[in-house]
């Protein structure tokens, strides 16, 4: 179906080669993760398939690239378009008209069909992706997971054989994954198409993989096989890589590095806790692997299961405890002046703690985590900042309070260069050039910035950019960081190293409030999450607290990461 | 929708072209002064536009041509001014009567045209225009589209801008004071221009690889087509046009028609 | 030899036609400039009262940024009548000129694109640049002598208008050459630097 041979690509105007020596083929109705580090290539490859390397991006091309036994490099467009189909990352940025099947019709008026056959069409793609009801609406109505599945409709009915999706649910919340996840998992079972998808969500995917992909830092294909033999057999090579892993790959290994004697490689949940059980008959592991279970699967919060002291609901006398909380919120309505999504809360985040912020997309986060930073003005008497009203802050104290690091870091730079962007911090705080020269380079050392001390703020690569802005947030001292959606569009290892800075930071008294859908991550890092729908905060309380209520997760739309999903079966199987 | 916003929107660019370009040439106050109330009219009640939304959006232009007349007769060549009436002196400054007359007449004129253009800008969907300039007019259908998609881009772009607003306010940076002005728009425009120059690649591959100008032509979904009622307002806009140059021109109250305006 | 080969297999649409990243990027430029150039039309006013009328024309070369930015980057016949067009789309609803607004700035683009066309799309250096943007805001300067009836205004005012509105071109052109550079340096837009950088780069 696909073969790819000795495949070179380098962007003009540069001198490292994106793709240096490919060779792949892919089967009928295969279905294929590619996985691979940040600036690995993988979208670089994948646009190989439909031509656009090398037809309409220029560079250096070389290799040959068969689809359908056409090489692409020669087929016209109009050809490979109907034979591969591909879903992009931001919905926004793949959706042309206005309103919903003009959408699904663009395509196929692209290559001329006739109105019956795109009517017909059009019917079967919006039942394909459950989105028959939106028909006539206006595009920009539908929700973040809607506008996927209409980018997925939309080249379904121009009837591919091969679908690629590039980072389908990057920008969706869990609902909005899970849903697009399921239409996927329908299309694979019809085998009709081959699929091949770039994701880094994989404890859900792995049902579905037949063969993984990995595209390494040096543009070659580094592994390729089934799902079971890349994960275990290039376990460490992947983690180097910085390529995000499924937990149960991730659990088993570290298993096996603590000396555990292991049978199987599980890469689901259910597989895990077999084997776990597998594990525990065998007898004399017993206690031991249970202890390593417990305590790889939440890591951070073993200690906080038994500690409900920290449950704030309903618990703490404001007027008793000021000092302590880094924020309070207190339960009236934000703001007479302007209609305000959030309801009245009552919210108290002591100093040191790791708070998450979750709930769906559109819940309210961004605009809770803006009150709290005076983005948006709430009224007297609503926010605290250090037991101070927010509005009594002077906005230059409180930048020195309070850092916020927004989800794309390029809108926060205000220097051309990374060394200026740390000392704009400092300016106006009467330091002497030593001074602030040398915090600078502290800081940066500690980001890992520090070779970049005379760049270009936006020349950085992506997790840079995030570490800098991160840095630009914390060199005036501010104690209190509030990150939104700070993984997004990281690859494993960044993210990882993110967080683990997070945490060291938390240990040296900052708080930290992150707003997130990874909640992988929130059961590893955070402590304590506060749940929101449609304004309302619906939960405050310890992160394990939060995983025991089942239904109050399927209400924020939210899901159990598969850590705490093994260690709750494989305590219920063990009682 | 009103009556005015259902037309199709060329036939509303039809029906405004022929007196835009007639009032170009004319010199007097009286043409685009019956031009504007006539055309006013039109689009506040065909068009249900509210009158306060009507104001806001005149009031800028409505400047100008305070500006026009206010300027115009100090700035004027002796040439027009020969001959006229003297209507006060203040100084070195002599303002005459015809000098007036002139830069009245001039932002009257563009005061009509503007006038004119509203009735269609306020009750025309921009996408919709693009469709049927696409599909009626012959325009080249690729460039069509992707000026649909980048238009689209505009509320991200708000967005963003927005949020760049913010994350300059939460490092403390104001930028304020005249003389940063450029440095303030350079942190500003690298943001954003760099952003949607990015939206604006990955949306030529996701239109490109759905076989976007693979062929000359294409099919459409949906047709956009001329209806009845759209030949009615054409004819019936160009008639009533017609009928006020004619009694503009009986009651001598045309003027003279001129392109470069330099003499009267 | 067999990489060359290979760059050079013909693709459905000659390298010198318009692809639609082309048509995408211009207009791009045109929507992001159409709400400065919104913005500078409001500051005029207030800024052609202080001023007068001729010297308020130093702003005029703002107005030729984005014909001469995606003329720059995309070096294409009709990039600057393309972007600008698709501004004064978008300005369509906000500009205090109505539909004049679109016939003006579709104006303004081919006032841009005459100076490129004398020298056949193949001149492109900074000096350049100043010039065109120079061409292109006497042109429009030109051009509006039938709407606002320029020629009543007395010759001294009419010399220093359009002096001051070529200096303010080539400040227009300089700015364009920064701001499309500026893009390119920061890694977007790959494909056009082929055109922008020196060769060093490619082989």
């Amino acid at each position: 179906m696909i073969e790819m041979h000795d495949v070179h690509f380098t962007y003009a105007g540069t001198i490292k080669p994106v793709l240096d020596g490919i060779d792949v083929m892919i089967g009928n109705n295969e279905t294929v993760l590619l996985l691979g580090a940040s600036g690995a290539g993988k979208s670089s490859l994948v646009l190989c398939l439909n031509g656009l390397i090398p037809n309409s991006i220029y560079g250096e091309f070389s290799g040959v690239v068969r689809v359908g036994g056409k090489d692409t490099s020669i087929t016209p467009i109009a050809e490979l378009a109907r034979q591969v189909g591909i879903v992009f990352q931001d919905p926004e940025a793949q959706l042309v008209t206005m309103k919903v099947e003009d959408e699904v019709a663009f395509g196929m008026e692209n290559l001329c069909l006739g109105p019956n056959e795109m009517e017909r069409r059009i019917e079967v793609a919006l039942q394909q992706t459950g989105l028959s009801e939106f028909r006539q609406w206006q595009i920009d109505k539908l929700s973040g997971g809607q506008k996927q599945r209409l980018a997925l409709a939309s080249v379904l009915c121009m009837q591919p054989r091969i679908l690629v999706l590039d980072e389908p649910t990057a920008n969706l919340d869990p609902e909005g994954t899970r849903e697009l996840f399921a239409i996927l998992r329908n299309l694979r079972k019809s085998g009709n198409y081959t699929i091949i998808m770039i994701e880094h969500k994989l404890d859900d995917l792995m049902d579905m993989a037949d063969r993984v992909l990995v595209l390494g830092k040096n543009g070659r294909i580094i592994a390729d096989g089934h799902p079971r033999e890349v994960f275990y057999h290039k376990y460490n090579e992947l983690i180097q890589e910085g390529v995000w892993l499924p937990y149960s790959v991730t659990f088993t290994c570290e298993l096996i590095k603590r000396g555990i004697a292991v049978s199987g490689t599980p890469l689901t949940v259910n597989e895990t806790v077999e084997m776990l059980e597998r594990i525990r008959l065998t007898g004399e592991n017993d206690e031991f692997a249970l202890q390593a279970a417990a305590g790889i699967a939440s890591r951070m919060n073993a200690e906080a299961v038994n500690d409900t002291a920290h449950t704030f609901v309903g618990k703490i006398q404001p007027s008793l405890v000021k000092d302590e909380l880094a924020i309070e919120i207190r339960p009236v309505e934000f703001t007479q002046k302007k209609a305000c999504i959030l309801r009245p809360m009552h919210l108290c985040v002591p100093k040191g703690d790791f708070l998450a912020i979750v709930g769906k997309n559109g819940a309210g986060k961004s605009t809770l985590a803006r009150y709290m930073i005076k983005l948006q003005q709430a009224d007297k008497g609503v926010i605290y900042l250090h037991g101070r009203d927010l509005v009594e802050w002077p906005v230059h104290d409180m930048a020195r309070e309070v850092g916020y690091v927004f989800q794309n870091p390029e809108h926060q730079f205000v220097t051309n260069r990374v060394f200026d962007e740390l000392a704009f911090g400092l300016k106006g705080m009467q330091l002497s050039p030593d001074e602030i020269y040398s915090r600078v380079e502290q800081m940066l050392d500690r980001f890992g910035l520090k070779k970049y001390i005379e760049a270009n703020p936006f020349q950085l690569s992506h997790g840079e950019k995030r570490r800098l802005s991160t840095a630009s947030m914390l060199i005036t001292g501010q104690r209190l960081l509030i990150l939104d959606e700070p993984t997004f569009g990281q690859d494993g290892r960044n993210a990882h190293q993110l967080m683990q800075l997070m945490k060291e930071l938390q240990e040296t008294g900052h708080t930290i409030i992150i707003i997130s859908h990874d909640m992988g991550l929130i059961a590893e890092y955070a402590d304590h999450a506060a749940v929101l729908k449609t304004g309302r905060l619906i939960f405050h309380g310890t992160v394990q607290a939060l995983f025991d209520r089942k239904e109050l997760l399927v209400e924020a739309g939210l899901n159990l990461p598969p850590s705490v999903e093994i260690e709750r079966q494989f305590r219920a199987a063990s009682v | 929708m009103s009556y005015l916003h259902r037309l199709n929107p060329l036939s509303k660019l039809l029906a405004i072209g022929p007196p835009a370009i007639f009032l170009a040439l004319t010199t007097n106050v009286w043409t685009p002064l019956l031009f504007i109330n006539l055309t006013i009219g039109i689009t506040l009640m065909l068009g249900r536009i509210p009158l306060m939304r009507y104001a806001k959006v005149c009031a800028p232009m409505l400047l100008i041509v305070l500006g026009f007349i206010l300027l115009y007769p100090l700035l004027v060549s002796d040439r027009i001014n020969e001959g006229s009436e003297l209507l006060f002196s203040f100084g070195f400054v002599d303002v005459y009567e015809s000098g007036v007359l002139f830069g009245l007449a001039t932002g009257l004129r563009l005061l009509a045209m503007l006038v004119l253009s509203l009735l269609f800008t306020l009750t025309t969907d921009t996408a919709d225009l693009i469709r049927a300039l696409i599909q009626q007019w012959r325009v080249n259908y690729r460039f069509g589209f992707g000026t649909l998609a980048v238009l689209r881009f505009i509320p991200i772009l708000m967005q963003q801008f927005q949020l760049v607003k913010m994350a300059h306010q939460v490092r403390g940076y104001t930028g304020k004071g005249s003389r940063r002005i450029m440095e303030r728009t350079q942190r500003y425009a690298l943001p954003l221009l760099s952003s949607s120059l990015r939206h604006a690649e990955r949306m030529a591959y996701s239109m490109d690889s759905r076989a976007f100008g693979a062929y000359r032509t294409r099919t459409y979904f949906r047709r956009s087509s001329m209806a009845r009622q759209d030949y009615i307002f054409i004819g019936s806009f160009w008639i009533g046009s017609t009928l006020a140059v004619l009694i503009l021109f009986h009651f001598d109250m045309l003027g003279k028609l001129s392109l470069f305006k330099t003499y009267h | 030899m067999e990489k060359d080969l290979a760059y050079s297999k013909p693709v459905q649409r000659r390298r010198a036609a318009w692809n639609t990243k082309d048509i995408l990027i211009t207009g791009m430029i045109g929507v992001v400039f159409a709400f400065v150039l919104l913005a500078v039309t409001f500051a005029y006013f207030p800024l052609a009262a202080i001023l007068g009328p001729a010297y308020s024309r130093i702003t005029d070369g703002i107005f030729m940024i984005p014909g001469l930015m995606a003329l720059y980057l995309i070096r294409k016949p009709g990039a600057a009548l393309v972007s600008m067009t698709i501004g004064g789309l978008v300005m369509l609803p906000f500009s205090p000129y109505g539909l004049i607004g679109i016939v003006w700035a579709a104006l303004a683009g081919l006032e841009c694109e005459v100076p490129f066309l004398a020298v056949l799309y193949r001149k492109y250096s900074t000096l350049f640049l100043m010039i065109s943007g120079s061409v292109a805001t006497i042109l429009s300067t030109l051009l509006e002598y039938p709407l606002y009836g320029h020629a009543a205004l007395s010759i001294g005012v009419q010399i220093t208008m359009l002096v001051v509105s070529a200096v303010g071109g080539a400040i227009g052109g300089i700015l364009s050459k920064l701001l499309a550079e500026s893009m390119l340096k920061l890694g977007l837009l790959a494909d056009y630097r082929r055109s922008s950088l020196d060769h060093t780069y490619r082989k």
